[in-house]
């Protein structure tokens, strides 16, 4: 039998679990990756939100619609060469009165390498067991609930909206291009058809997923040795209780509790 | 790249100057004024020799400006042509940088930078938009081009465009009046402003027009 035992409800853990979405902040991670046959660089930034928890014994904590913000910036460059054919004015001749006939000579243009930039930011909602895990980090006891495994996020029709702001980001670089103009809607499509929705996923799911992963969540934090009474003079020194043990763990008796059994001396 | 500055030409840019009068010319390529620096020792010539008197029609030469370990080169760099014959450079590399082409004989001197008389500068606009040109060096004449982007949606629209792009503008630049003022023309299709009789003017995108008389103001 345990010297403490506290117990919390299913709505007492979603509002620790919120505290702990809160204190763990936003996240940020850099990177490259494939997007269709570009190479892309990234930056990545995301916080998580909101999500109800649902207690399953003996030591699940299910989070469900927990909410991933993110917001994902990369770019990637390419040779237009690579996708839009040759093109060439042609000779041009006029007859000029005090001159005579004149012609240009054929001019090719050459395509130039660009940089096409992308903002994005959304939300992906997702639900995924935890564990409990109560440990002695140095002298303080921590309870983290840990992700089991990597959720399945659902970034389908967020990657069709980021291959529609692509083709856009895409036009607005291409349309500064002289000459490009005769090319423009073909060459988006060009760009956009040679990544497609599995290029973006191919990029955005290892991203989001480089942020879910290994997900841990403090949700108790407590010094080992407990301040009961402070002092109050020369001879009536502190009054401190060791934590010598915590264990957390899911409880099903009439309704489902997160239980934290604590050892003291 | 794609800027209309007659000193400053680039890739579908292209510089012409008939050469009426005989002689031997000597020229280079150069940031607008710079060739008065180094009046003898220009790399490039064309002889000109007098006038065949059978002869029928001018005829044009093409010189082809490319840059090379930090210098330009004339291909050919040197041009033996006949009284009345035009030459016409331009670069086929959009590497290349910039450059005025100017030159002189004895007697006569030419430039993009100044033209004054039977010169060309011819200019593919790759841009819709309005843009209204004027003479840098504050002298000449001045006119507005506007370029739209013609409808290339179907083939039959790209192929009727083709054959639009066949066809040259001609702007003529007397001394003080360019005739046509204004033209309008497709995205792709190139302008001759030809320069009949000037007080050496350049053909600049007023936008391009920097006052640097006093860089302290």
């Amino acid at each position: 039998m345990p010297d403490i035992l506290v117990a919390g409800d299913e709505a007492a853990a979603t509002e620790l679990l919120h505290d702990a979405e809160a204190t763990l902040g936003t996240l940020s991670r850099t990177g490259s990756g494939s997007l269709g046959p570009f190479s892309a660089n990234w930056g990545a930034s995301a916080f998580f939100a909101g999500g109800t928890v649902d207690l399953i014994a003996p030591n699940i904590v299910r989070l469900a619609n927990c909410e991933l913000h993110y917001n994902l910036h990369f770019s990637f460059s390419f040779d237009l060469s690579n996708i839009i054919p040759n093109f060439c004015l042609p000779q041009i001749c006029v007859h000029i009165p005090f001159i005579g006939t004149v012609c240009t000579p054929t001019v090719c243009i050459n395509w130039p390498t660009i940089t096409i930039p992308l903002n994005f930011s959304d939300v992906v909602r997702f639900t995924s067991d935890f564990t409990l895990n109560a440990h002695l980090s140095g002298s303080t006891w921590l309870i983290d609930v840990v992700i089991v495994g990597i959720p399945n996020l659902q970034i389908s029709v967020t990657a069709a909206a980021i291959l529609a702001a692509l083709g856009l980001a895409a036009a607005a670089v291409l349309v500064a291009i002289p000459f490009i103009g005769l090319f423009l809607a073909g060459a988006v499509l060009a760009i956009t058809a040679a990544i497609g929705i599995a290029g973006i996923t191919g990029l955005l799911g290892p991203i989001l997923s480089l942020f879910v992963s290994g997900l841990t969540f403090t949700v108790y934090r407590q010094p080992r040795t407990f301040n009961v009474l402070p002092a109050s003079g020369a001879f009536d020194p502190a009054v401190n209780i060791n934590l010598d043990a915590i264990a957390a763990s899911v409880s099903h008796t009439n309704e489902d509790e997160l239980l934290i059994a604590v050892d003291i001396s | 790249m794609n800027t209309l500055d007659s000193r400053f030409c680039r890739d579908g840019d292209s510089f012409g100057q008939k050469f009426s009068q005989p002689g031997k010319y000597i020229y280079d390529f150069n940031l607008p004024g710079l060739d008065q620096l180094n009046k003898e020792g220009a790399r490039f010539s064309i002889n000109v020799s007098g006038a065949d008197k059978d002869k029928k029609e001018s005829k044009q030469h093409f010189v082809t400006v490319r840059y090379r370990e930090k210098h330009f080169e004339a291909d050919p760099p040197q041009l033996e042509i006949a009284a009345g014959d035009f030459v016409m450079w331009s670069s086929d590399d959009a590497g290349t940088p910039g450059f005025s082409i100017s030159g002189h004989s004895d007697k006569n001197r030419f430039s993009s930078a100044a033209m004054e008389q039977e010169a060309v500068y011819t200019h593919a606009f790759g841009l819709p938009g309005e843009i209204e040109w004027g003479d840098a060096n504050g002298k000449g004449a001045s006119g507005k081009v506007i370029v739209r982007m013609p409808p290339t949606k179907s083939e039959k629209e790209m192929d009727a465009f083709k054959e639009v792009l066949k066809k040259g503008t001609v702007v003529v630049i007397g001394a003080d009046k360019a005739s046509p003022a204004q033209v309008e023309i497709y995205v792709g299709q190139t302008v001759f402003f030809a320069v009949e009789k000037a007080a050496g003017i350049t053909i600049t995108d007023r936008r391009l027009n920097v006052d640097i008389s006093d860089p302290a103001k």
